[in-house]
Formats: structure tokens, C-alpha cells, sequence
């Protein structure tokens, strides 16, 4: 089990926030709008930087020097293999759950 | 932009832990000032503020002020048990000896002498807990210089770190706290132990005289607390033992004499002995200072003096034993508050 599921509530935004940020760092907005894409929920202020908040003190990711009064965030090494093994959890219990429903 | 608005993300950003606020707010803010949909937003940071908030609770640091504000209520309760036990034991040691049940001095002096192991405790646990508030304090600085080192790897460049300016010092808050909450907590304890039915019948006659003493003994205490302090960050160890000494006798010579002017009247008990009163009471030796009669005294200002003569050694004796700040370990940037 991935460090992310101890987030409680913020698992799943924290999940989320990794994947965004997966392909370079990126500031607040710029999370929200990607995230917002990708699930088509944007998160809230507080739900994204609640999620920031515990990214960041478990060293998942790390903040950049801030550029135009807003400050990126970009993935560090332990977010990278964190994300990993979450994706291949999820993964796994999604391929499980489609294969029963394909059966049943 | 409505001026509404921004009133309901000042009120939101004050709901989170300074901490919170301090690395998140402006960005928070920024992001509520744009919403699309602000009312939905704003609820959203209220609510995770409270699960922050809820959160700063179950912090470990936190937890231990938590508990030790609820020891500092109970302690003079738990100081007037222990002098109960011992003087209702000196008493029955004494009957046993068939020395003490016909004399009722030798009886009332035994019982005053409970307070000697009480007061020698209570200076033992004041000291300990003056090292641990040291050692809480130096913690607390690593961890501010931590979270210094980690707004500066975020702010460098050029750019001035996010820093408020209204930030005090975690030495100074524990120096303040040392000085100012204990006597407070133990005023308080004491006085809802007066407020009780049966244990305040212990601690005094009147109960408006032995609250307004309690009220006067914090006063009194935490400007005492307050000199030792300052004598020991100069460095003063031996003045700020003799200031300990010193101070507890005239805090309680002060209280009793509060107490007893207040509530006794002046036909029962002559003023020109207010300063004998503290004496007689604390050791028992009463020649006759209410009424004209031994041990009315005693009788008017019951177990008072005692709890209150362990709680002022225990709290001047913390005040002297928390470490000064090393000028090498304090940090020169302004530090964020707990």
C-alpha cells in the first residue's frame, strides 16, 4: 500500500496533483485547471492545497522559486515512485474489477 | 471585485492554523479572489480549514500544551490531597505517640510541617519542568529554523520571503508562558477547588476573601516569576535563587494578609499583626493573633496558605530553572510562532 492512502480525504486530490505534475512542474492555478481536465471536477482551493500541504511535508513534491507572484510545484523523486505504485494499484483493482464485471 | 468577497476570504484564511496561513494563504487567497465560483469555493476552504484545524489539535506539540494546561489546573488539588494525607498522618502519628491529641499546638504545628515534603516536591517537579520547558524551547526553534530553511529554498531568488512580520519569537511565547500561565492555571485550579462545596470549606472561611487572594497571588506570583526569569537569562543563578527565596515569603506574607483583612474583621483580628499572620499560619505557632485565641487563626484561613505556598514554590522554582537562550543557537531571523 502507497504512502498517498494515508491522505484520508486527500488521497484521491493528491493522486491527482502527482499525475499533473507528472509532466513538469506546474503553479496552483495551472494544477486546478489540469485537474479539472482530467476528471472534470475542478478541485477546490482548500481541497488542492490541504492535498499541497501533505504532498509537500511527505516530500512528494517540493516548491519552486516563485515566478509571476505564483509559486510552482514540481514532482521529486519519492512523489515519482509514490505515484507509481498507486497507479499500479489502481490499476490492478480496475483491470480485477472490469475482468469480474466481464464475467459476471 | 466586491468588497464582500474579500471580507469572506479574510474570515476564511483566519480559520486556518497560522502555520497553514503562513505558507498557503496568499496563494489561497488569490485562487478565492479569482474563483469561478466563489461561493462553492469559499465553502470548500472553510471546510478544509477546519479539518486543519482539527488537525493543529492532534499535533503532538500541541497535545502536550493541551495536557499540560489540564495538570497545571489539577495540581492544587492534587498539592491540597497531599497535604491532607500527610497532615491528617502527622497528626495521627502524634496521637499515637500519646504526645499530641491533649495539645492542640504540638497538633497543629505537626500538621503545618505536611507542607515541608509538599513544597521540597513541589520545587523538585518545578525544576524539572523549567529543563523540559527548556528543552521544548530549543525543539521548537530547530523546527522553526527548519521551516525557515524550507521558505527560503521556496522565496531565494530575488525574491523576499514570505515572512509576517507579526510572528513572535517561540522563546519569548515559553518564557511568557513559564511566567504568566502557571501562576494563572494554579489560580484558577485553586480558585474552582474555593467554588466547591467541602474542598472550599478547606481552603478558607470566606470564599470571596480566598478568591480575591487567589486573584492577588497569581498577580503577585507571575511579576515575582517574571524577575527570576530575567535574573536568571542574565545569568544571575544565585539571585534568582535568592529572588525564589525571597519572593515566595513576601507573595504569601501579601495573600494572607489579602485574606485576612478582607475576611476577617478587624475587632477579631488586630492589624497590627498582619505580619505575623502568614508565619503563625504556616508553622502553626499561634500566639493568640484572631480573637485573642490560639488557633483561630488557623481556623480562618484553613489550608490557603499551604496550597498556595506549594504552588508559588513550584512556580517561581520553574521560573529559575529554564534555561537562558544561547545566543549561539537563537536564530537571526524572525522565527514563526507554534
Amino acid at each position: 500500500m502507497s504512502g498517498l492512502t494515508e491522505l484520508g480525504r486527500f488521497s484521491e486530490p493528491a493522486v491527482l496533483i502527482l499525475v499533473s505534475l507528472a509532466d513538469g512542474p506546474k503553479h496552483g492555478y495551472a494544477i486546478q485547471d489540469d485537474v479539472g481536465t482530467v476528471t472534470g471536477d475542478r478541485p477546490g482551493p482548500g481541497t488542492l492545497y490541504g492535498a499541497i500541504r501533505r504532498l509537500e511535508d511527505r516530500g512528494y513534491i517540493a516548491a519552486l522559486p516563485e515566478r509571476d507572484r505564483r509559486k510552482p510545484y514540481e514532482l521529486t523523486e519519492a512523489g515519482r515512485a509514490a505515484l507509481q505504485v498507486e497507479l499500479q494499484r489502481m490499476r490492478s483493482v480496475a483491470t480485477t474489477g472490469l475482468r469480474r464485471l466481464a464475467v459476471s | 471585485m466586491g468588497g464582500r468577497r474579500e471580507k469572506a476570504i479574510r474570515l476564511v484564511l483566519r480559520l486556518y492554523p497560522a502555520t497553514v496561513r503562513d505558507r498557503y494563504g496568499r496563494e489561497l487567497a488569490g485562487m478565492l479572489r479569482h474563483s469561478p465560483v466563489p461561493t462553492r469555493d469559499l465553502l470548500d476552504a472553510a471546510r478544509c480549514a477546519v479539518i486543519e484545524r482539527v488537525g493543529h489539535l492532534h499535533r503532538p506539540d500541541v497535545r502536550v500544551a493541551f495536557l499540560s494546561t489540564l495538570a497545571l489546573l489539577a495540581a492544587p488539588l492534587a498539592f491540597g490531597a497531599t497535604l491532607l494525607t500527610l497532615a491528617s498522618a502527622a497528626v495521627l502519628t502524634l496521637d499515637a505517640a500519646g504526645a499530641g491529641a491533649a495539645d492542640e499546638r504540638w497538633a497543629r504545628s505537626a500538621a503545618a510541617s505536611a507542607v515541608i515534603p509538599v513544597a521540597v516536591l513541589a520545587v523538585w517537579l518545578g525544576r524539572r519542568a523549567g529543563r523540559a520547558v527548556g528543552t521544548s524551547r530549543r525543539y521548537g526553534r530547530e523546527n522553526d529554523r527548519e521551516t525557515y530553511r524550507q521558505d527560503d529554498r521556496v522565496n531565494d531568488h530575488g525574491k523576499e520571503p514570505d515572512r509576517d512580520h507579526g510572528r513572535r519569537d517561540p522563546a519569548a511565547t515559553a518564557a511568557a508562558a513559564t511566567v504568566i500561565a502557571v501562576p494563572a492555571a494554579f489560580g484558577l485550579g485553586t480558585a474552582g477547588l474555593i467554588g466547591t462545596p467541602l474542598l472550599g470549606e478547606m481552603l478558607g472561611e470566606n470564599p470571596s476573601a480566598a478568591l480575591v487572594a487567589v486573584a492577588l497571588w497569581a498577580v503577585a506570583t507571575a511579576a515575582v516569576g517574571g524577575l527570576v526569569g530575567s535574573l536568571r537569562r542574565r545569568g544571575h543563578r544565585h539571585g534568582a535563587r535568592l529572588a525564589v527565596a525571597v519572593g515566595a515569603f513576601l507573595i504569601m506574607e501579601f495573600c494572607c494578609a489579602a485574606y485576612v483583612l478582607l475576611g476577617v474583621p478587624a475587632e477579631a483580628a488586630p492589624r497590627a499583626g498582619a505580619l505575623w499572620w502568614y508565619p503563625a499560619a504556616a508553622t502553626g505557632i499561634d500566639p493568640g493573633l484572631v480573637s485573642g485565641l490560639s488557633g483561630e487563626l488557623s481556623e480562618a484561613v484553613k489550608g490557603l496558605p499551604a496550597v498556595l505556598t506549594v504552588c508559588t514554590l513550584f512556580a517561581l522554582s520553574l521560573a529559575s530553572t529554564v534555561p537562558r537562550p544561547s545566543r549561539a543557537a537563537t536564530p537571526t531571523f524572525p522565527v514563526a510562532s507554534a
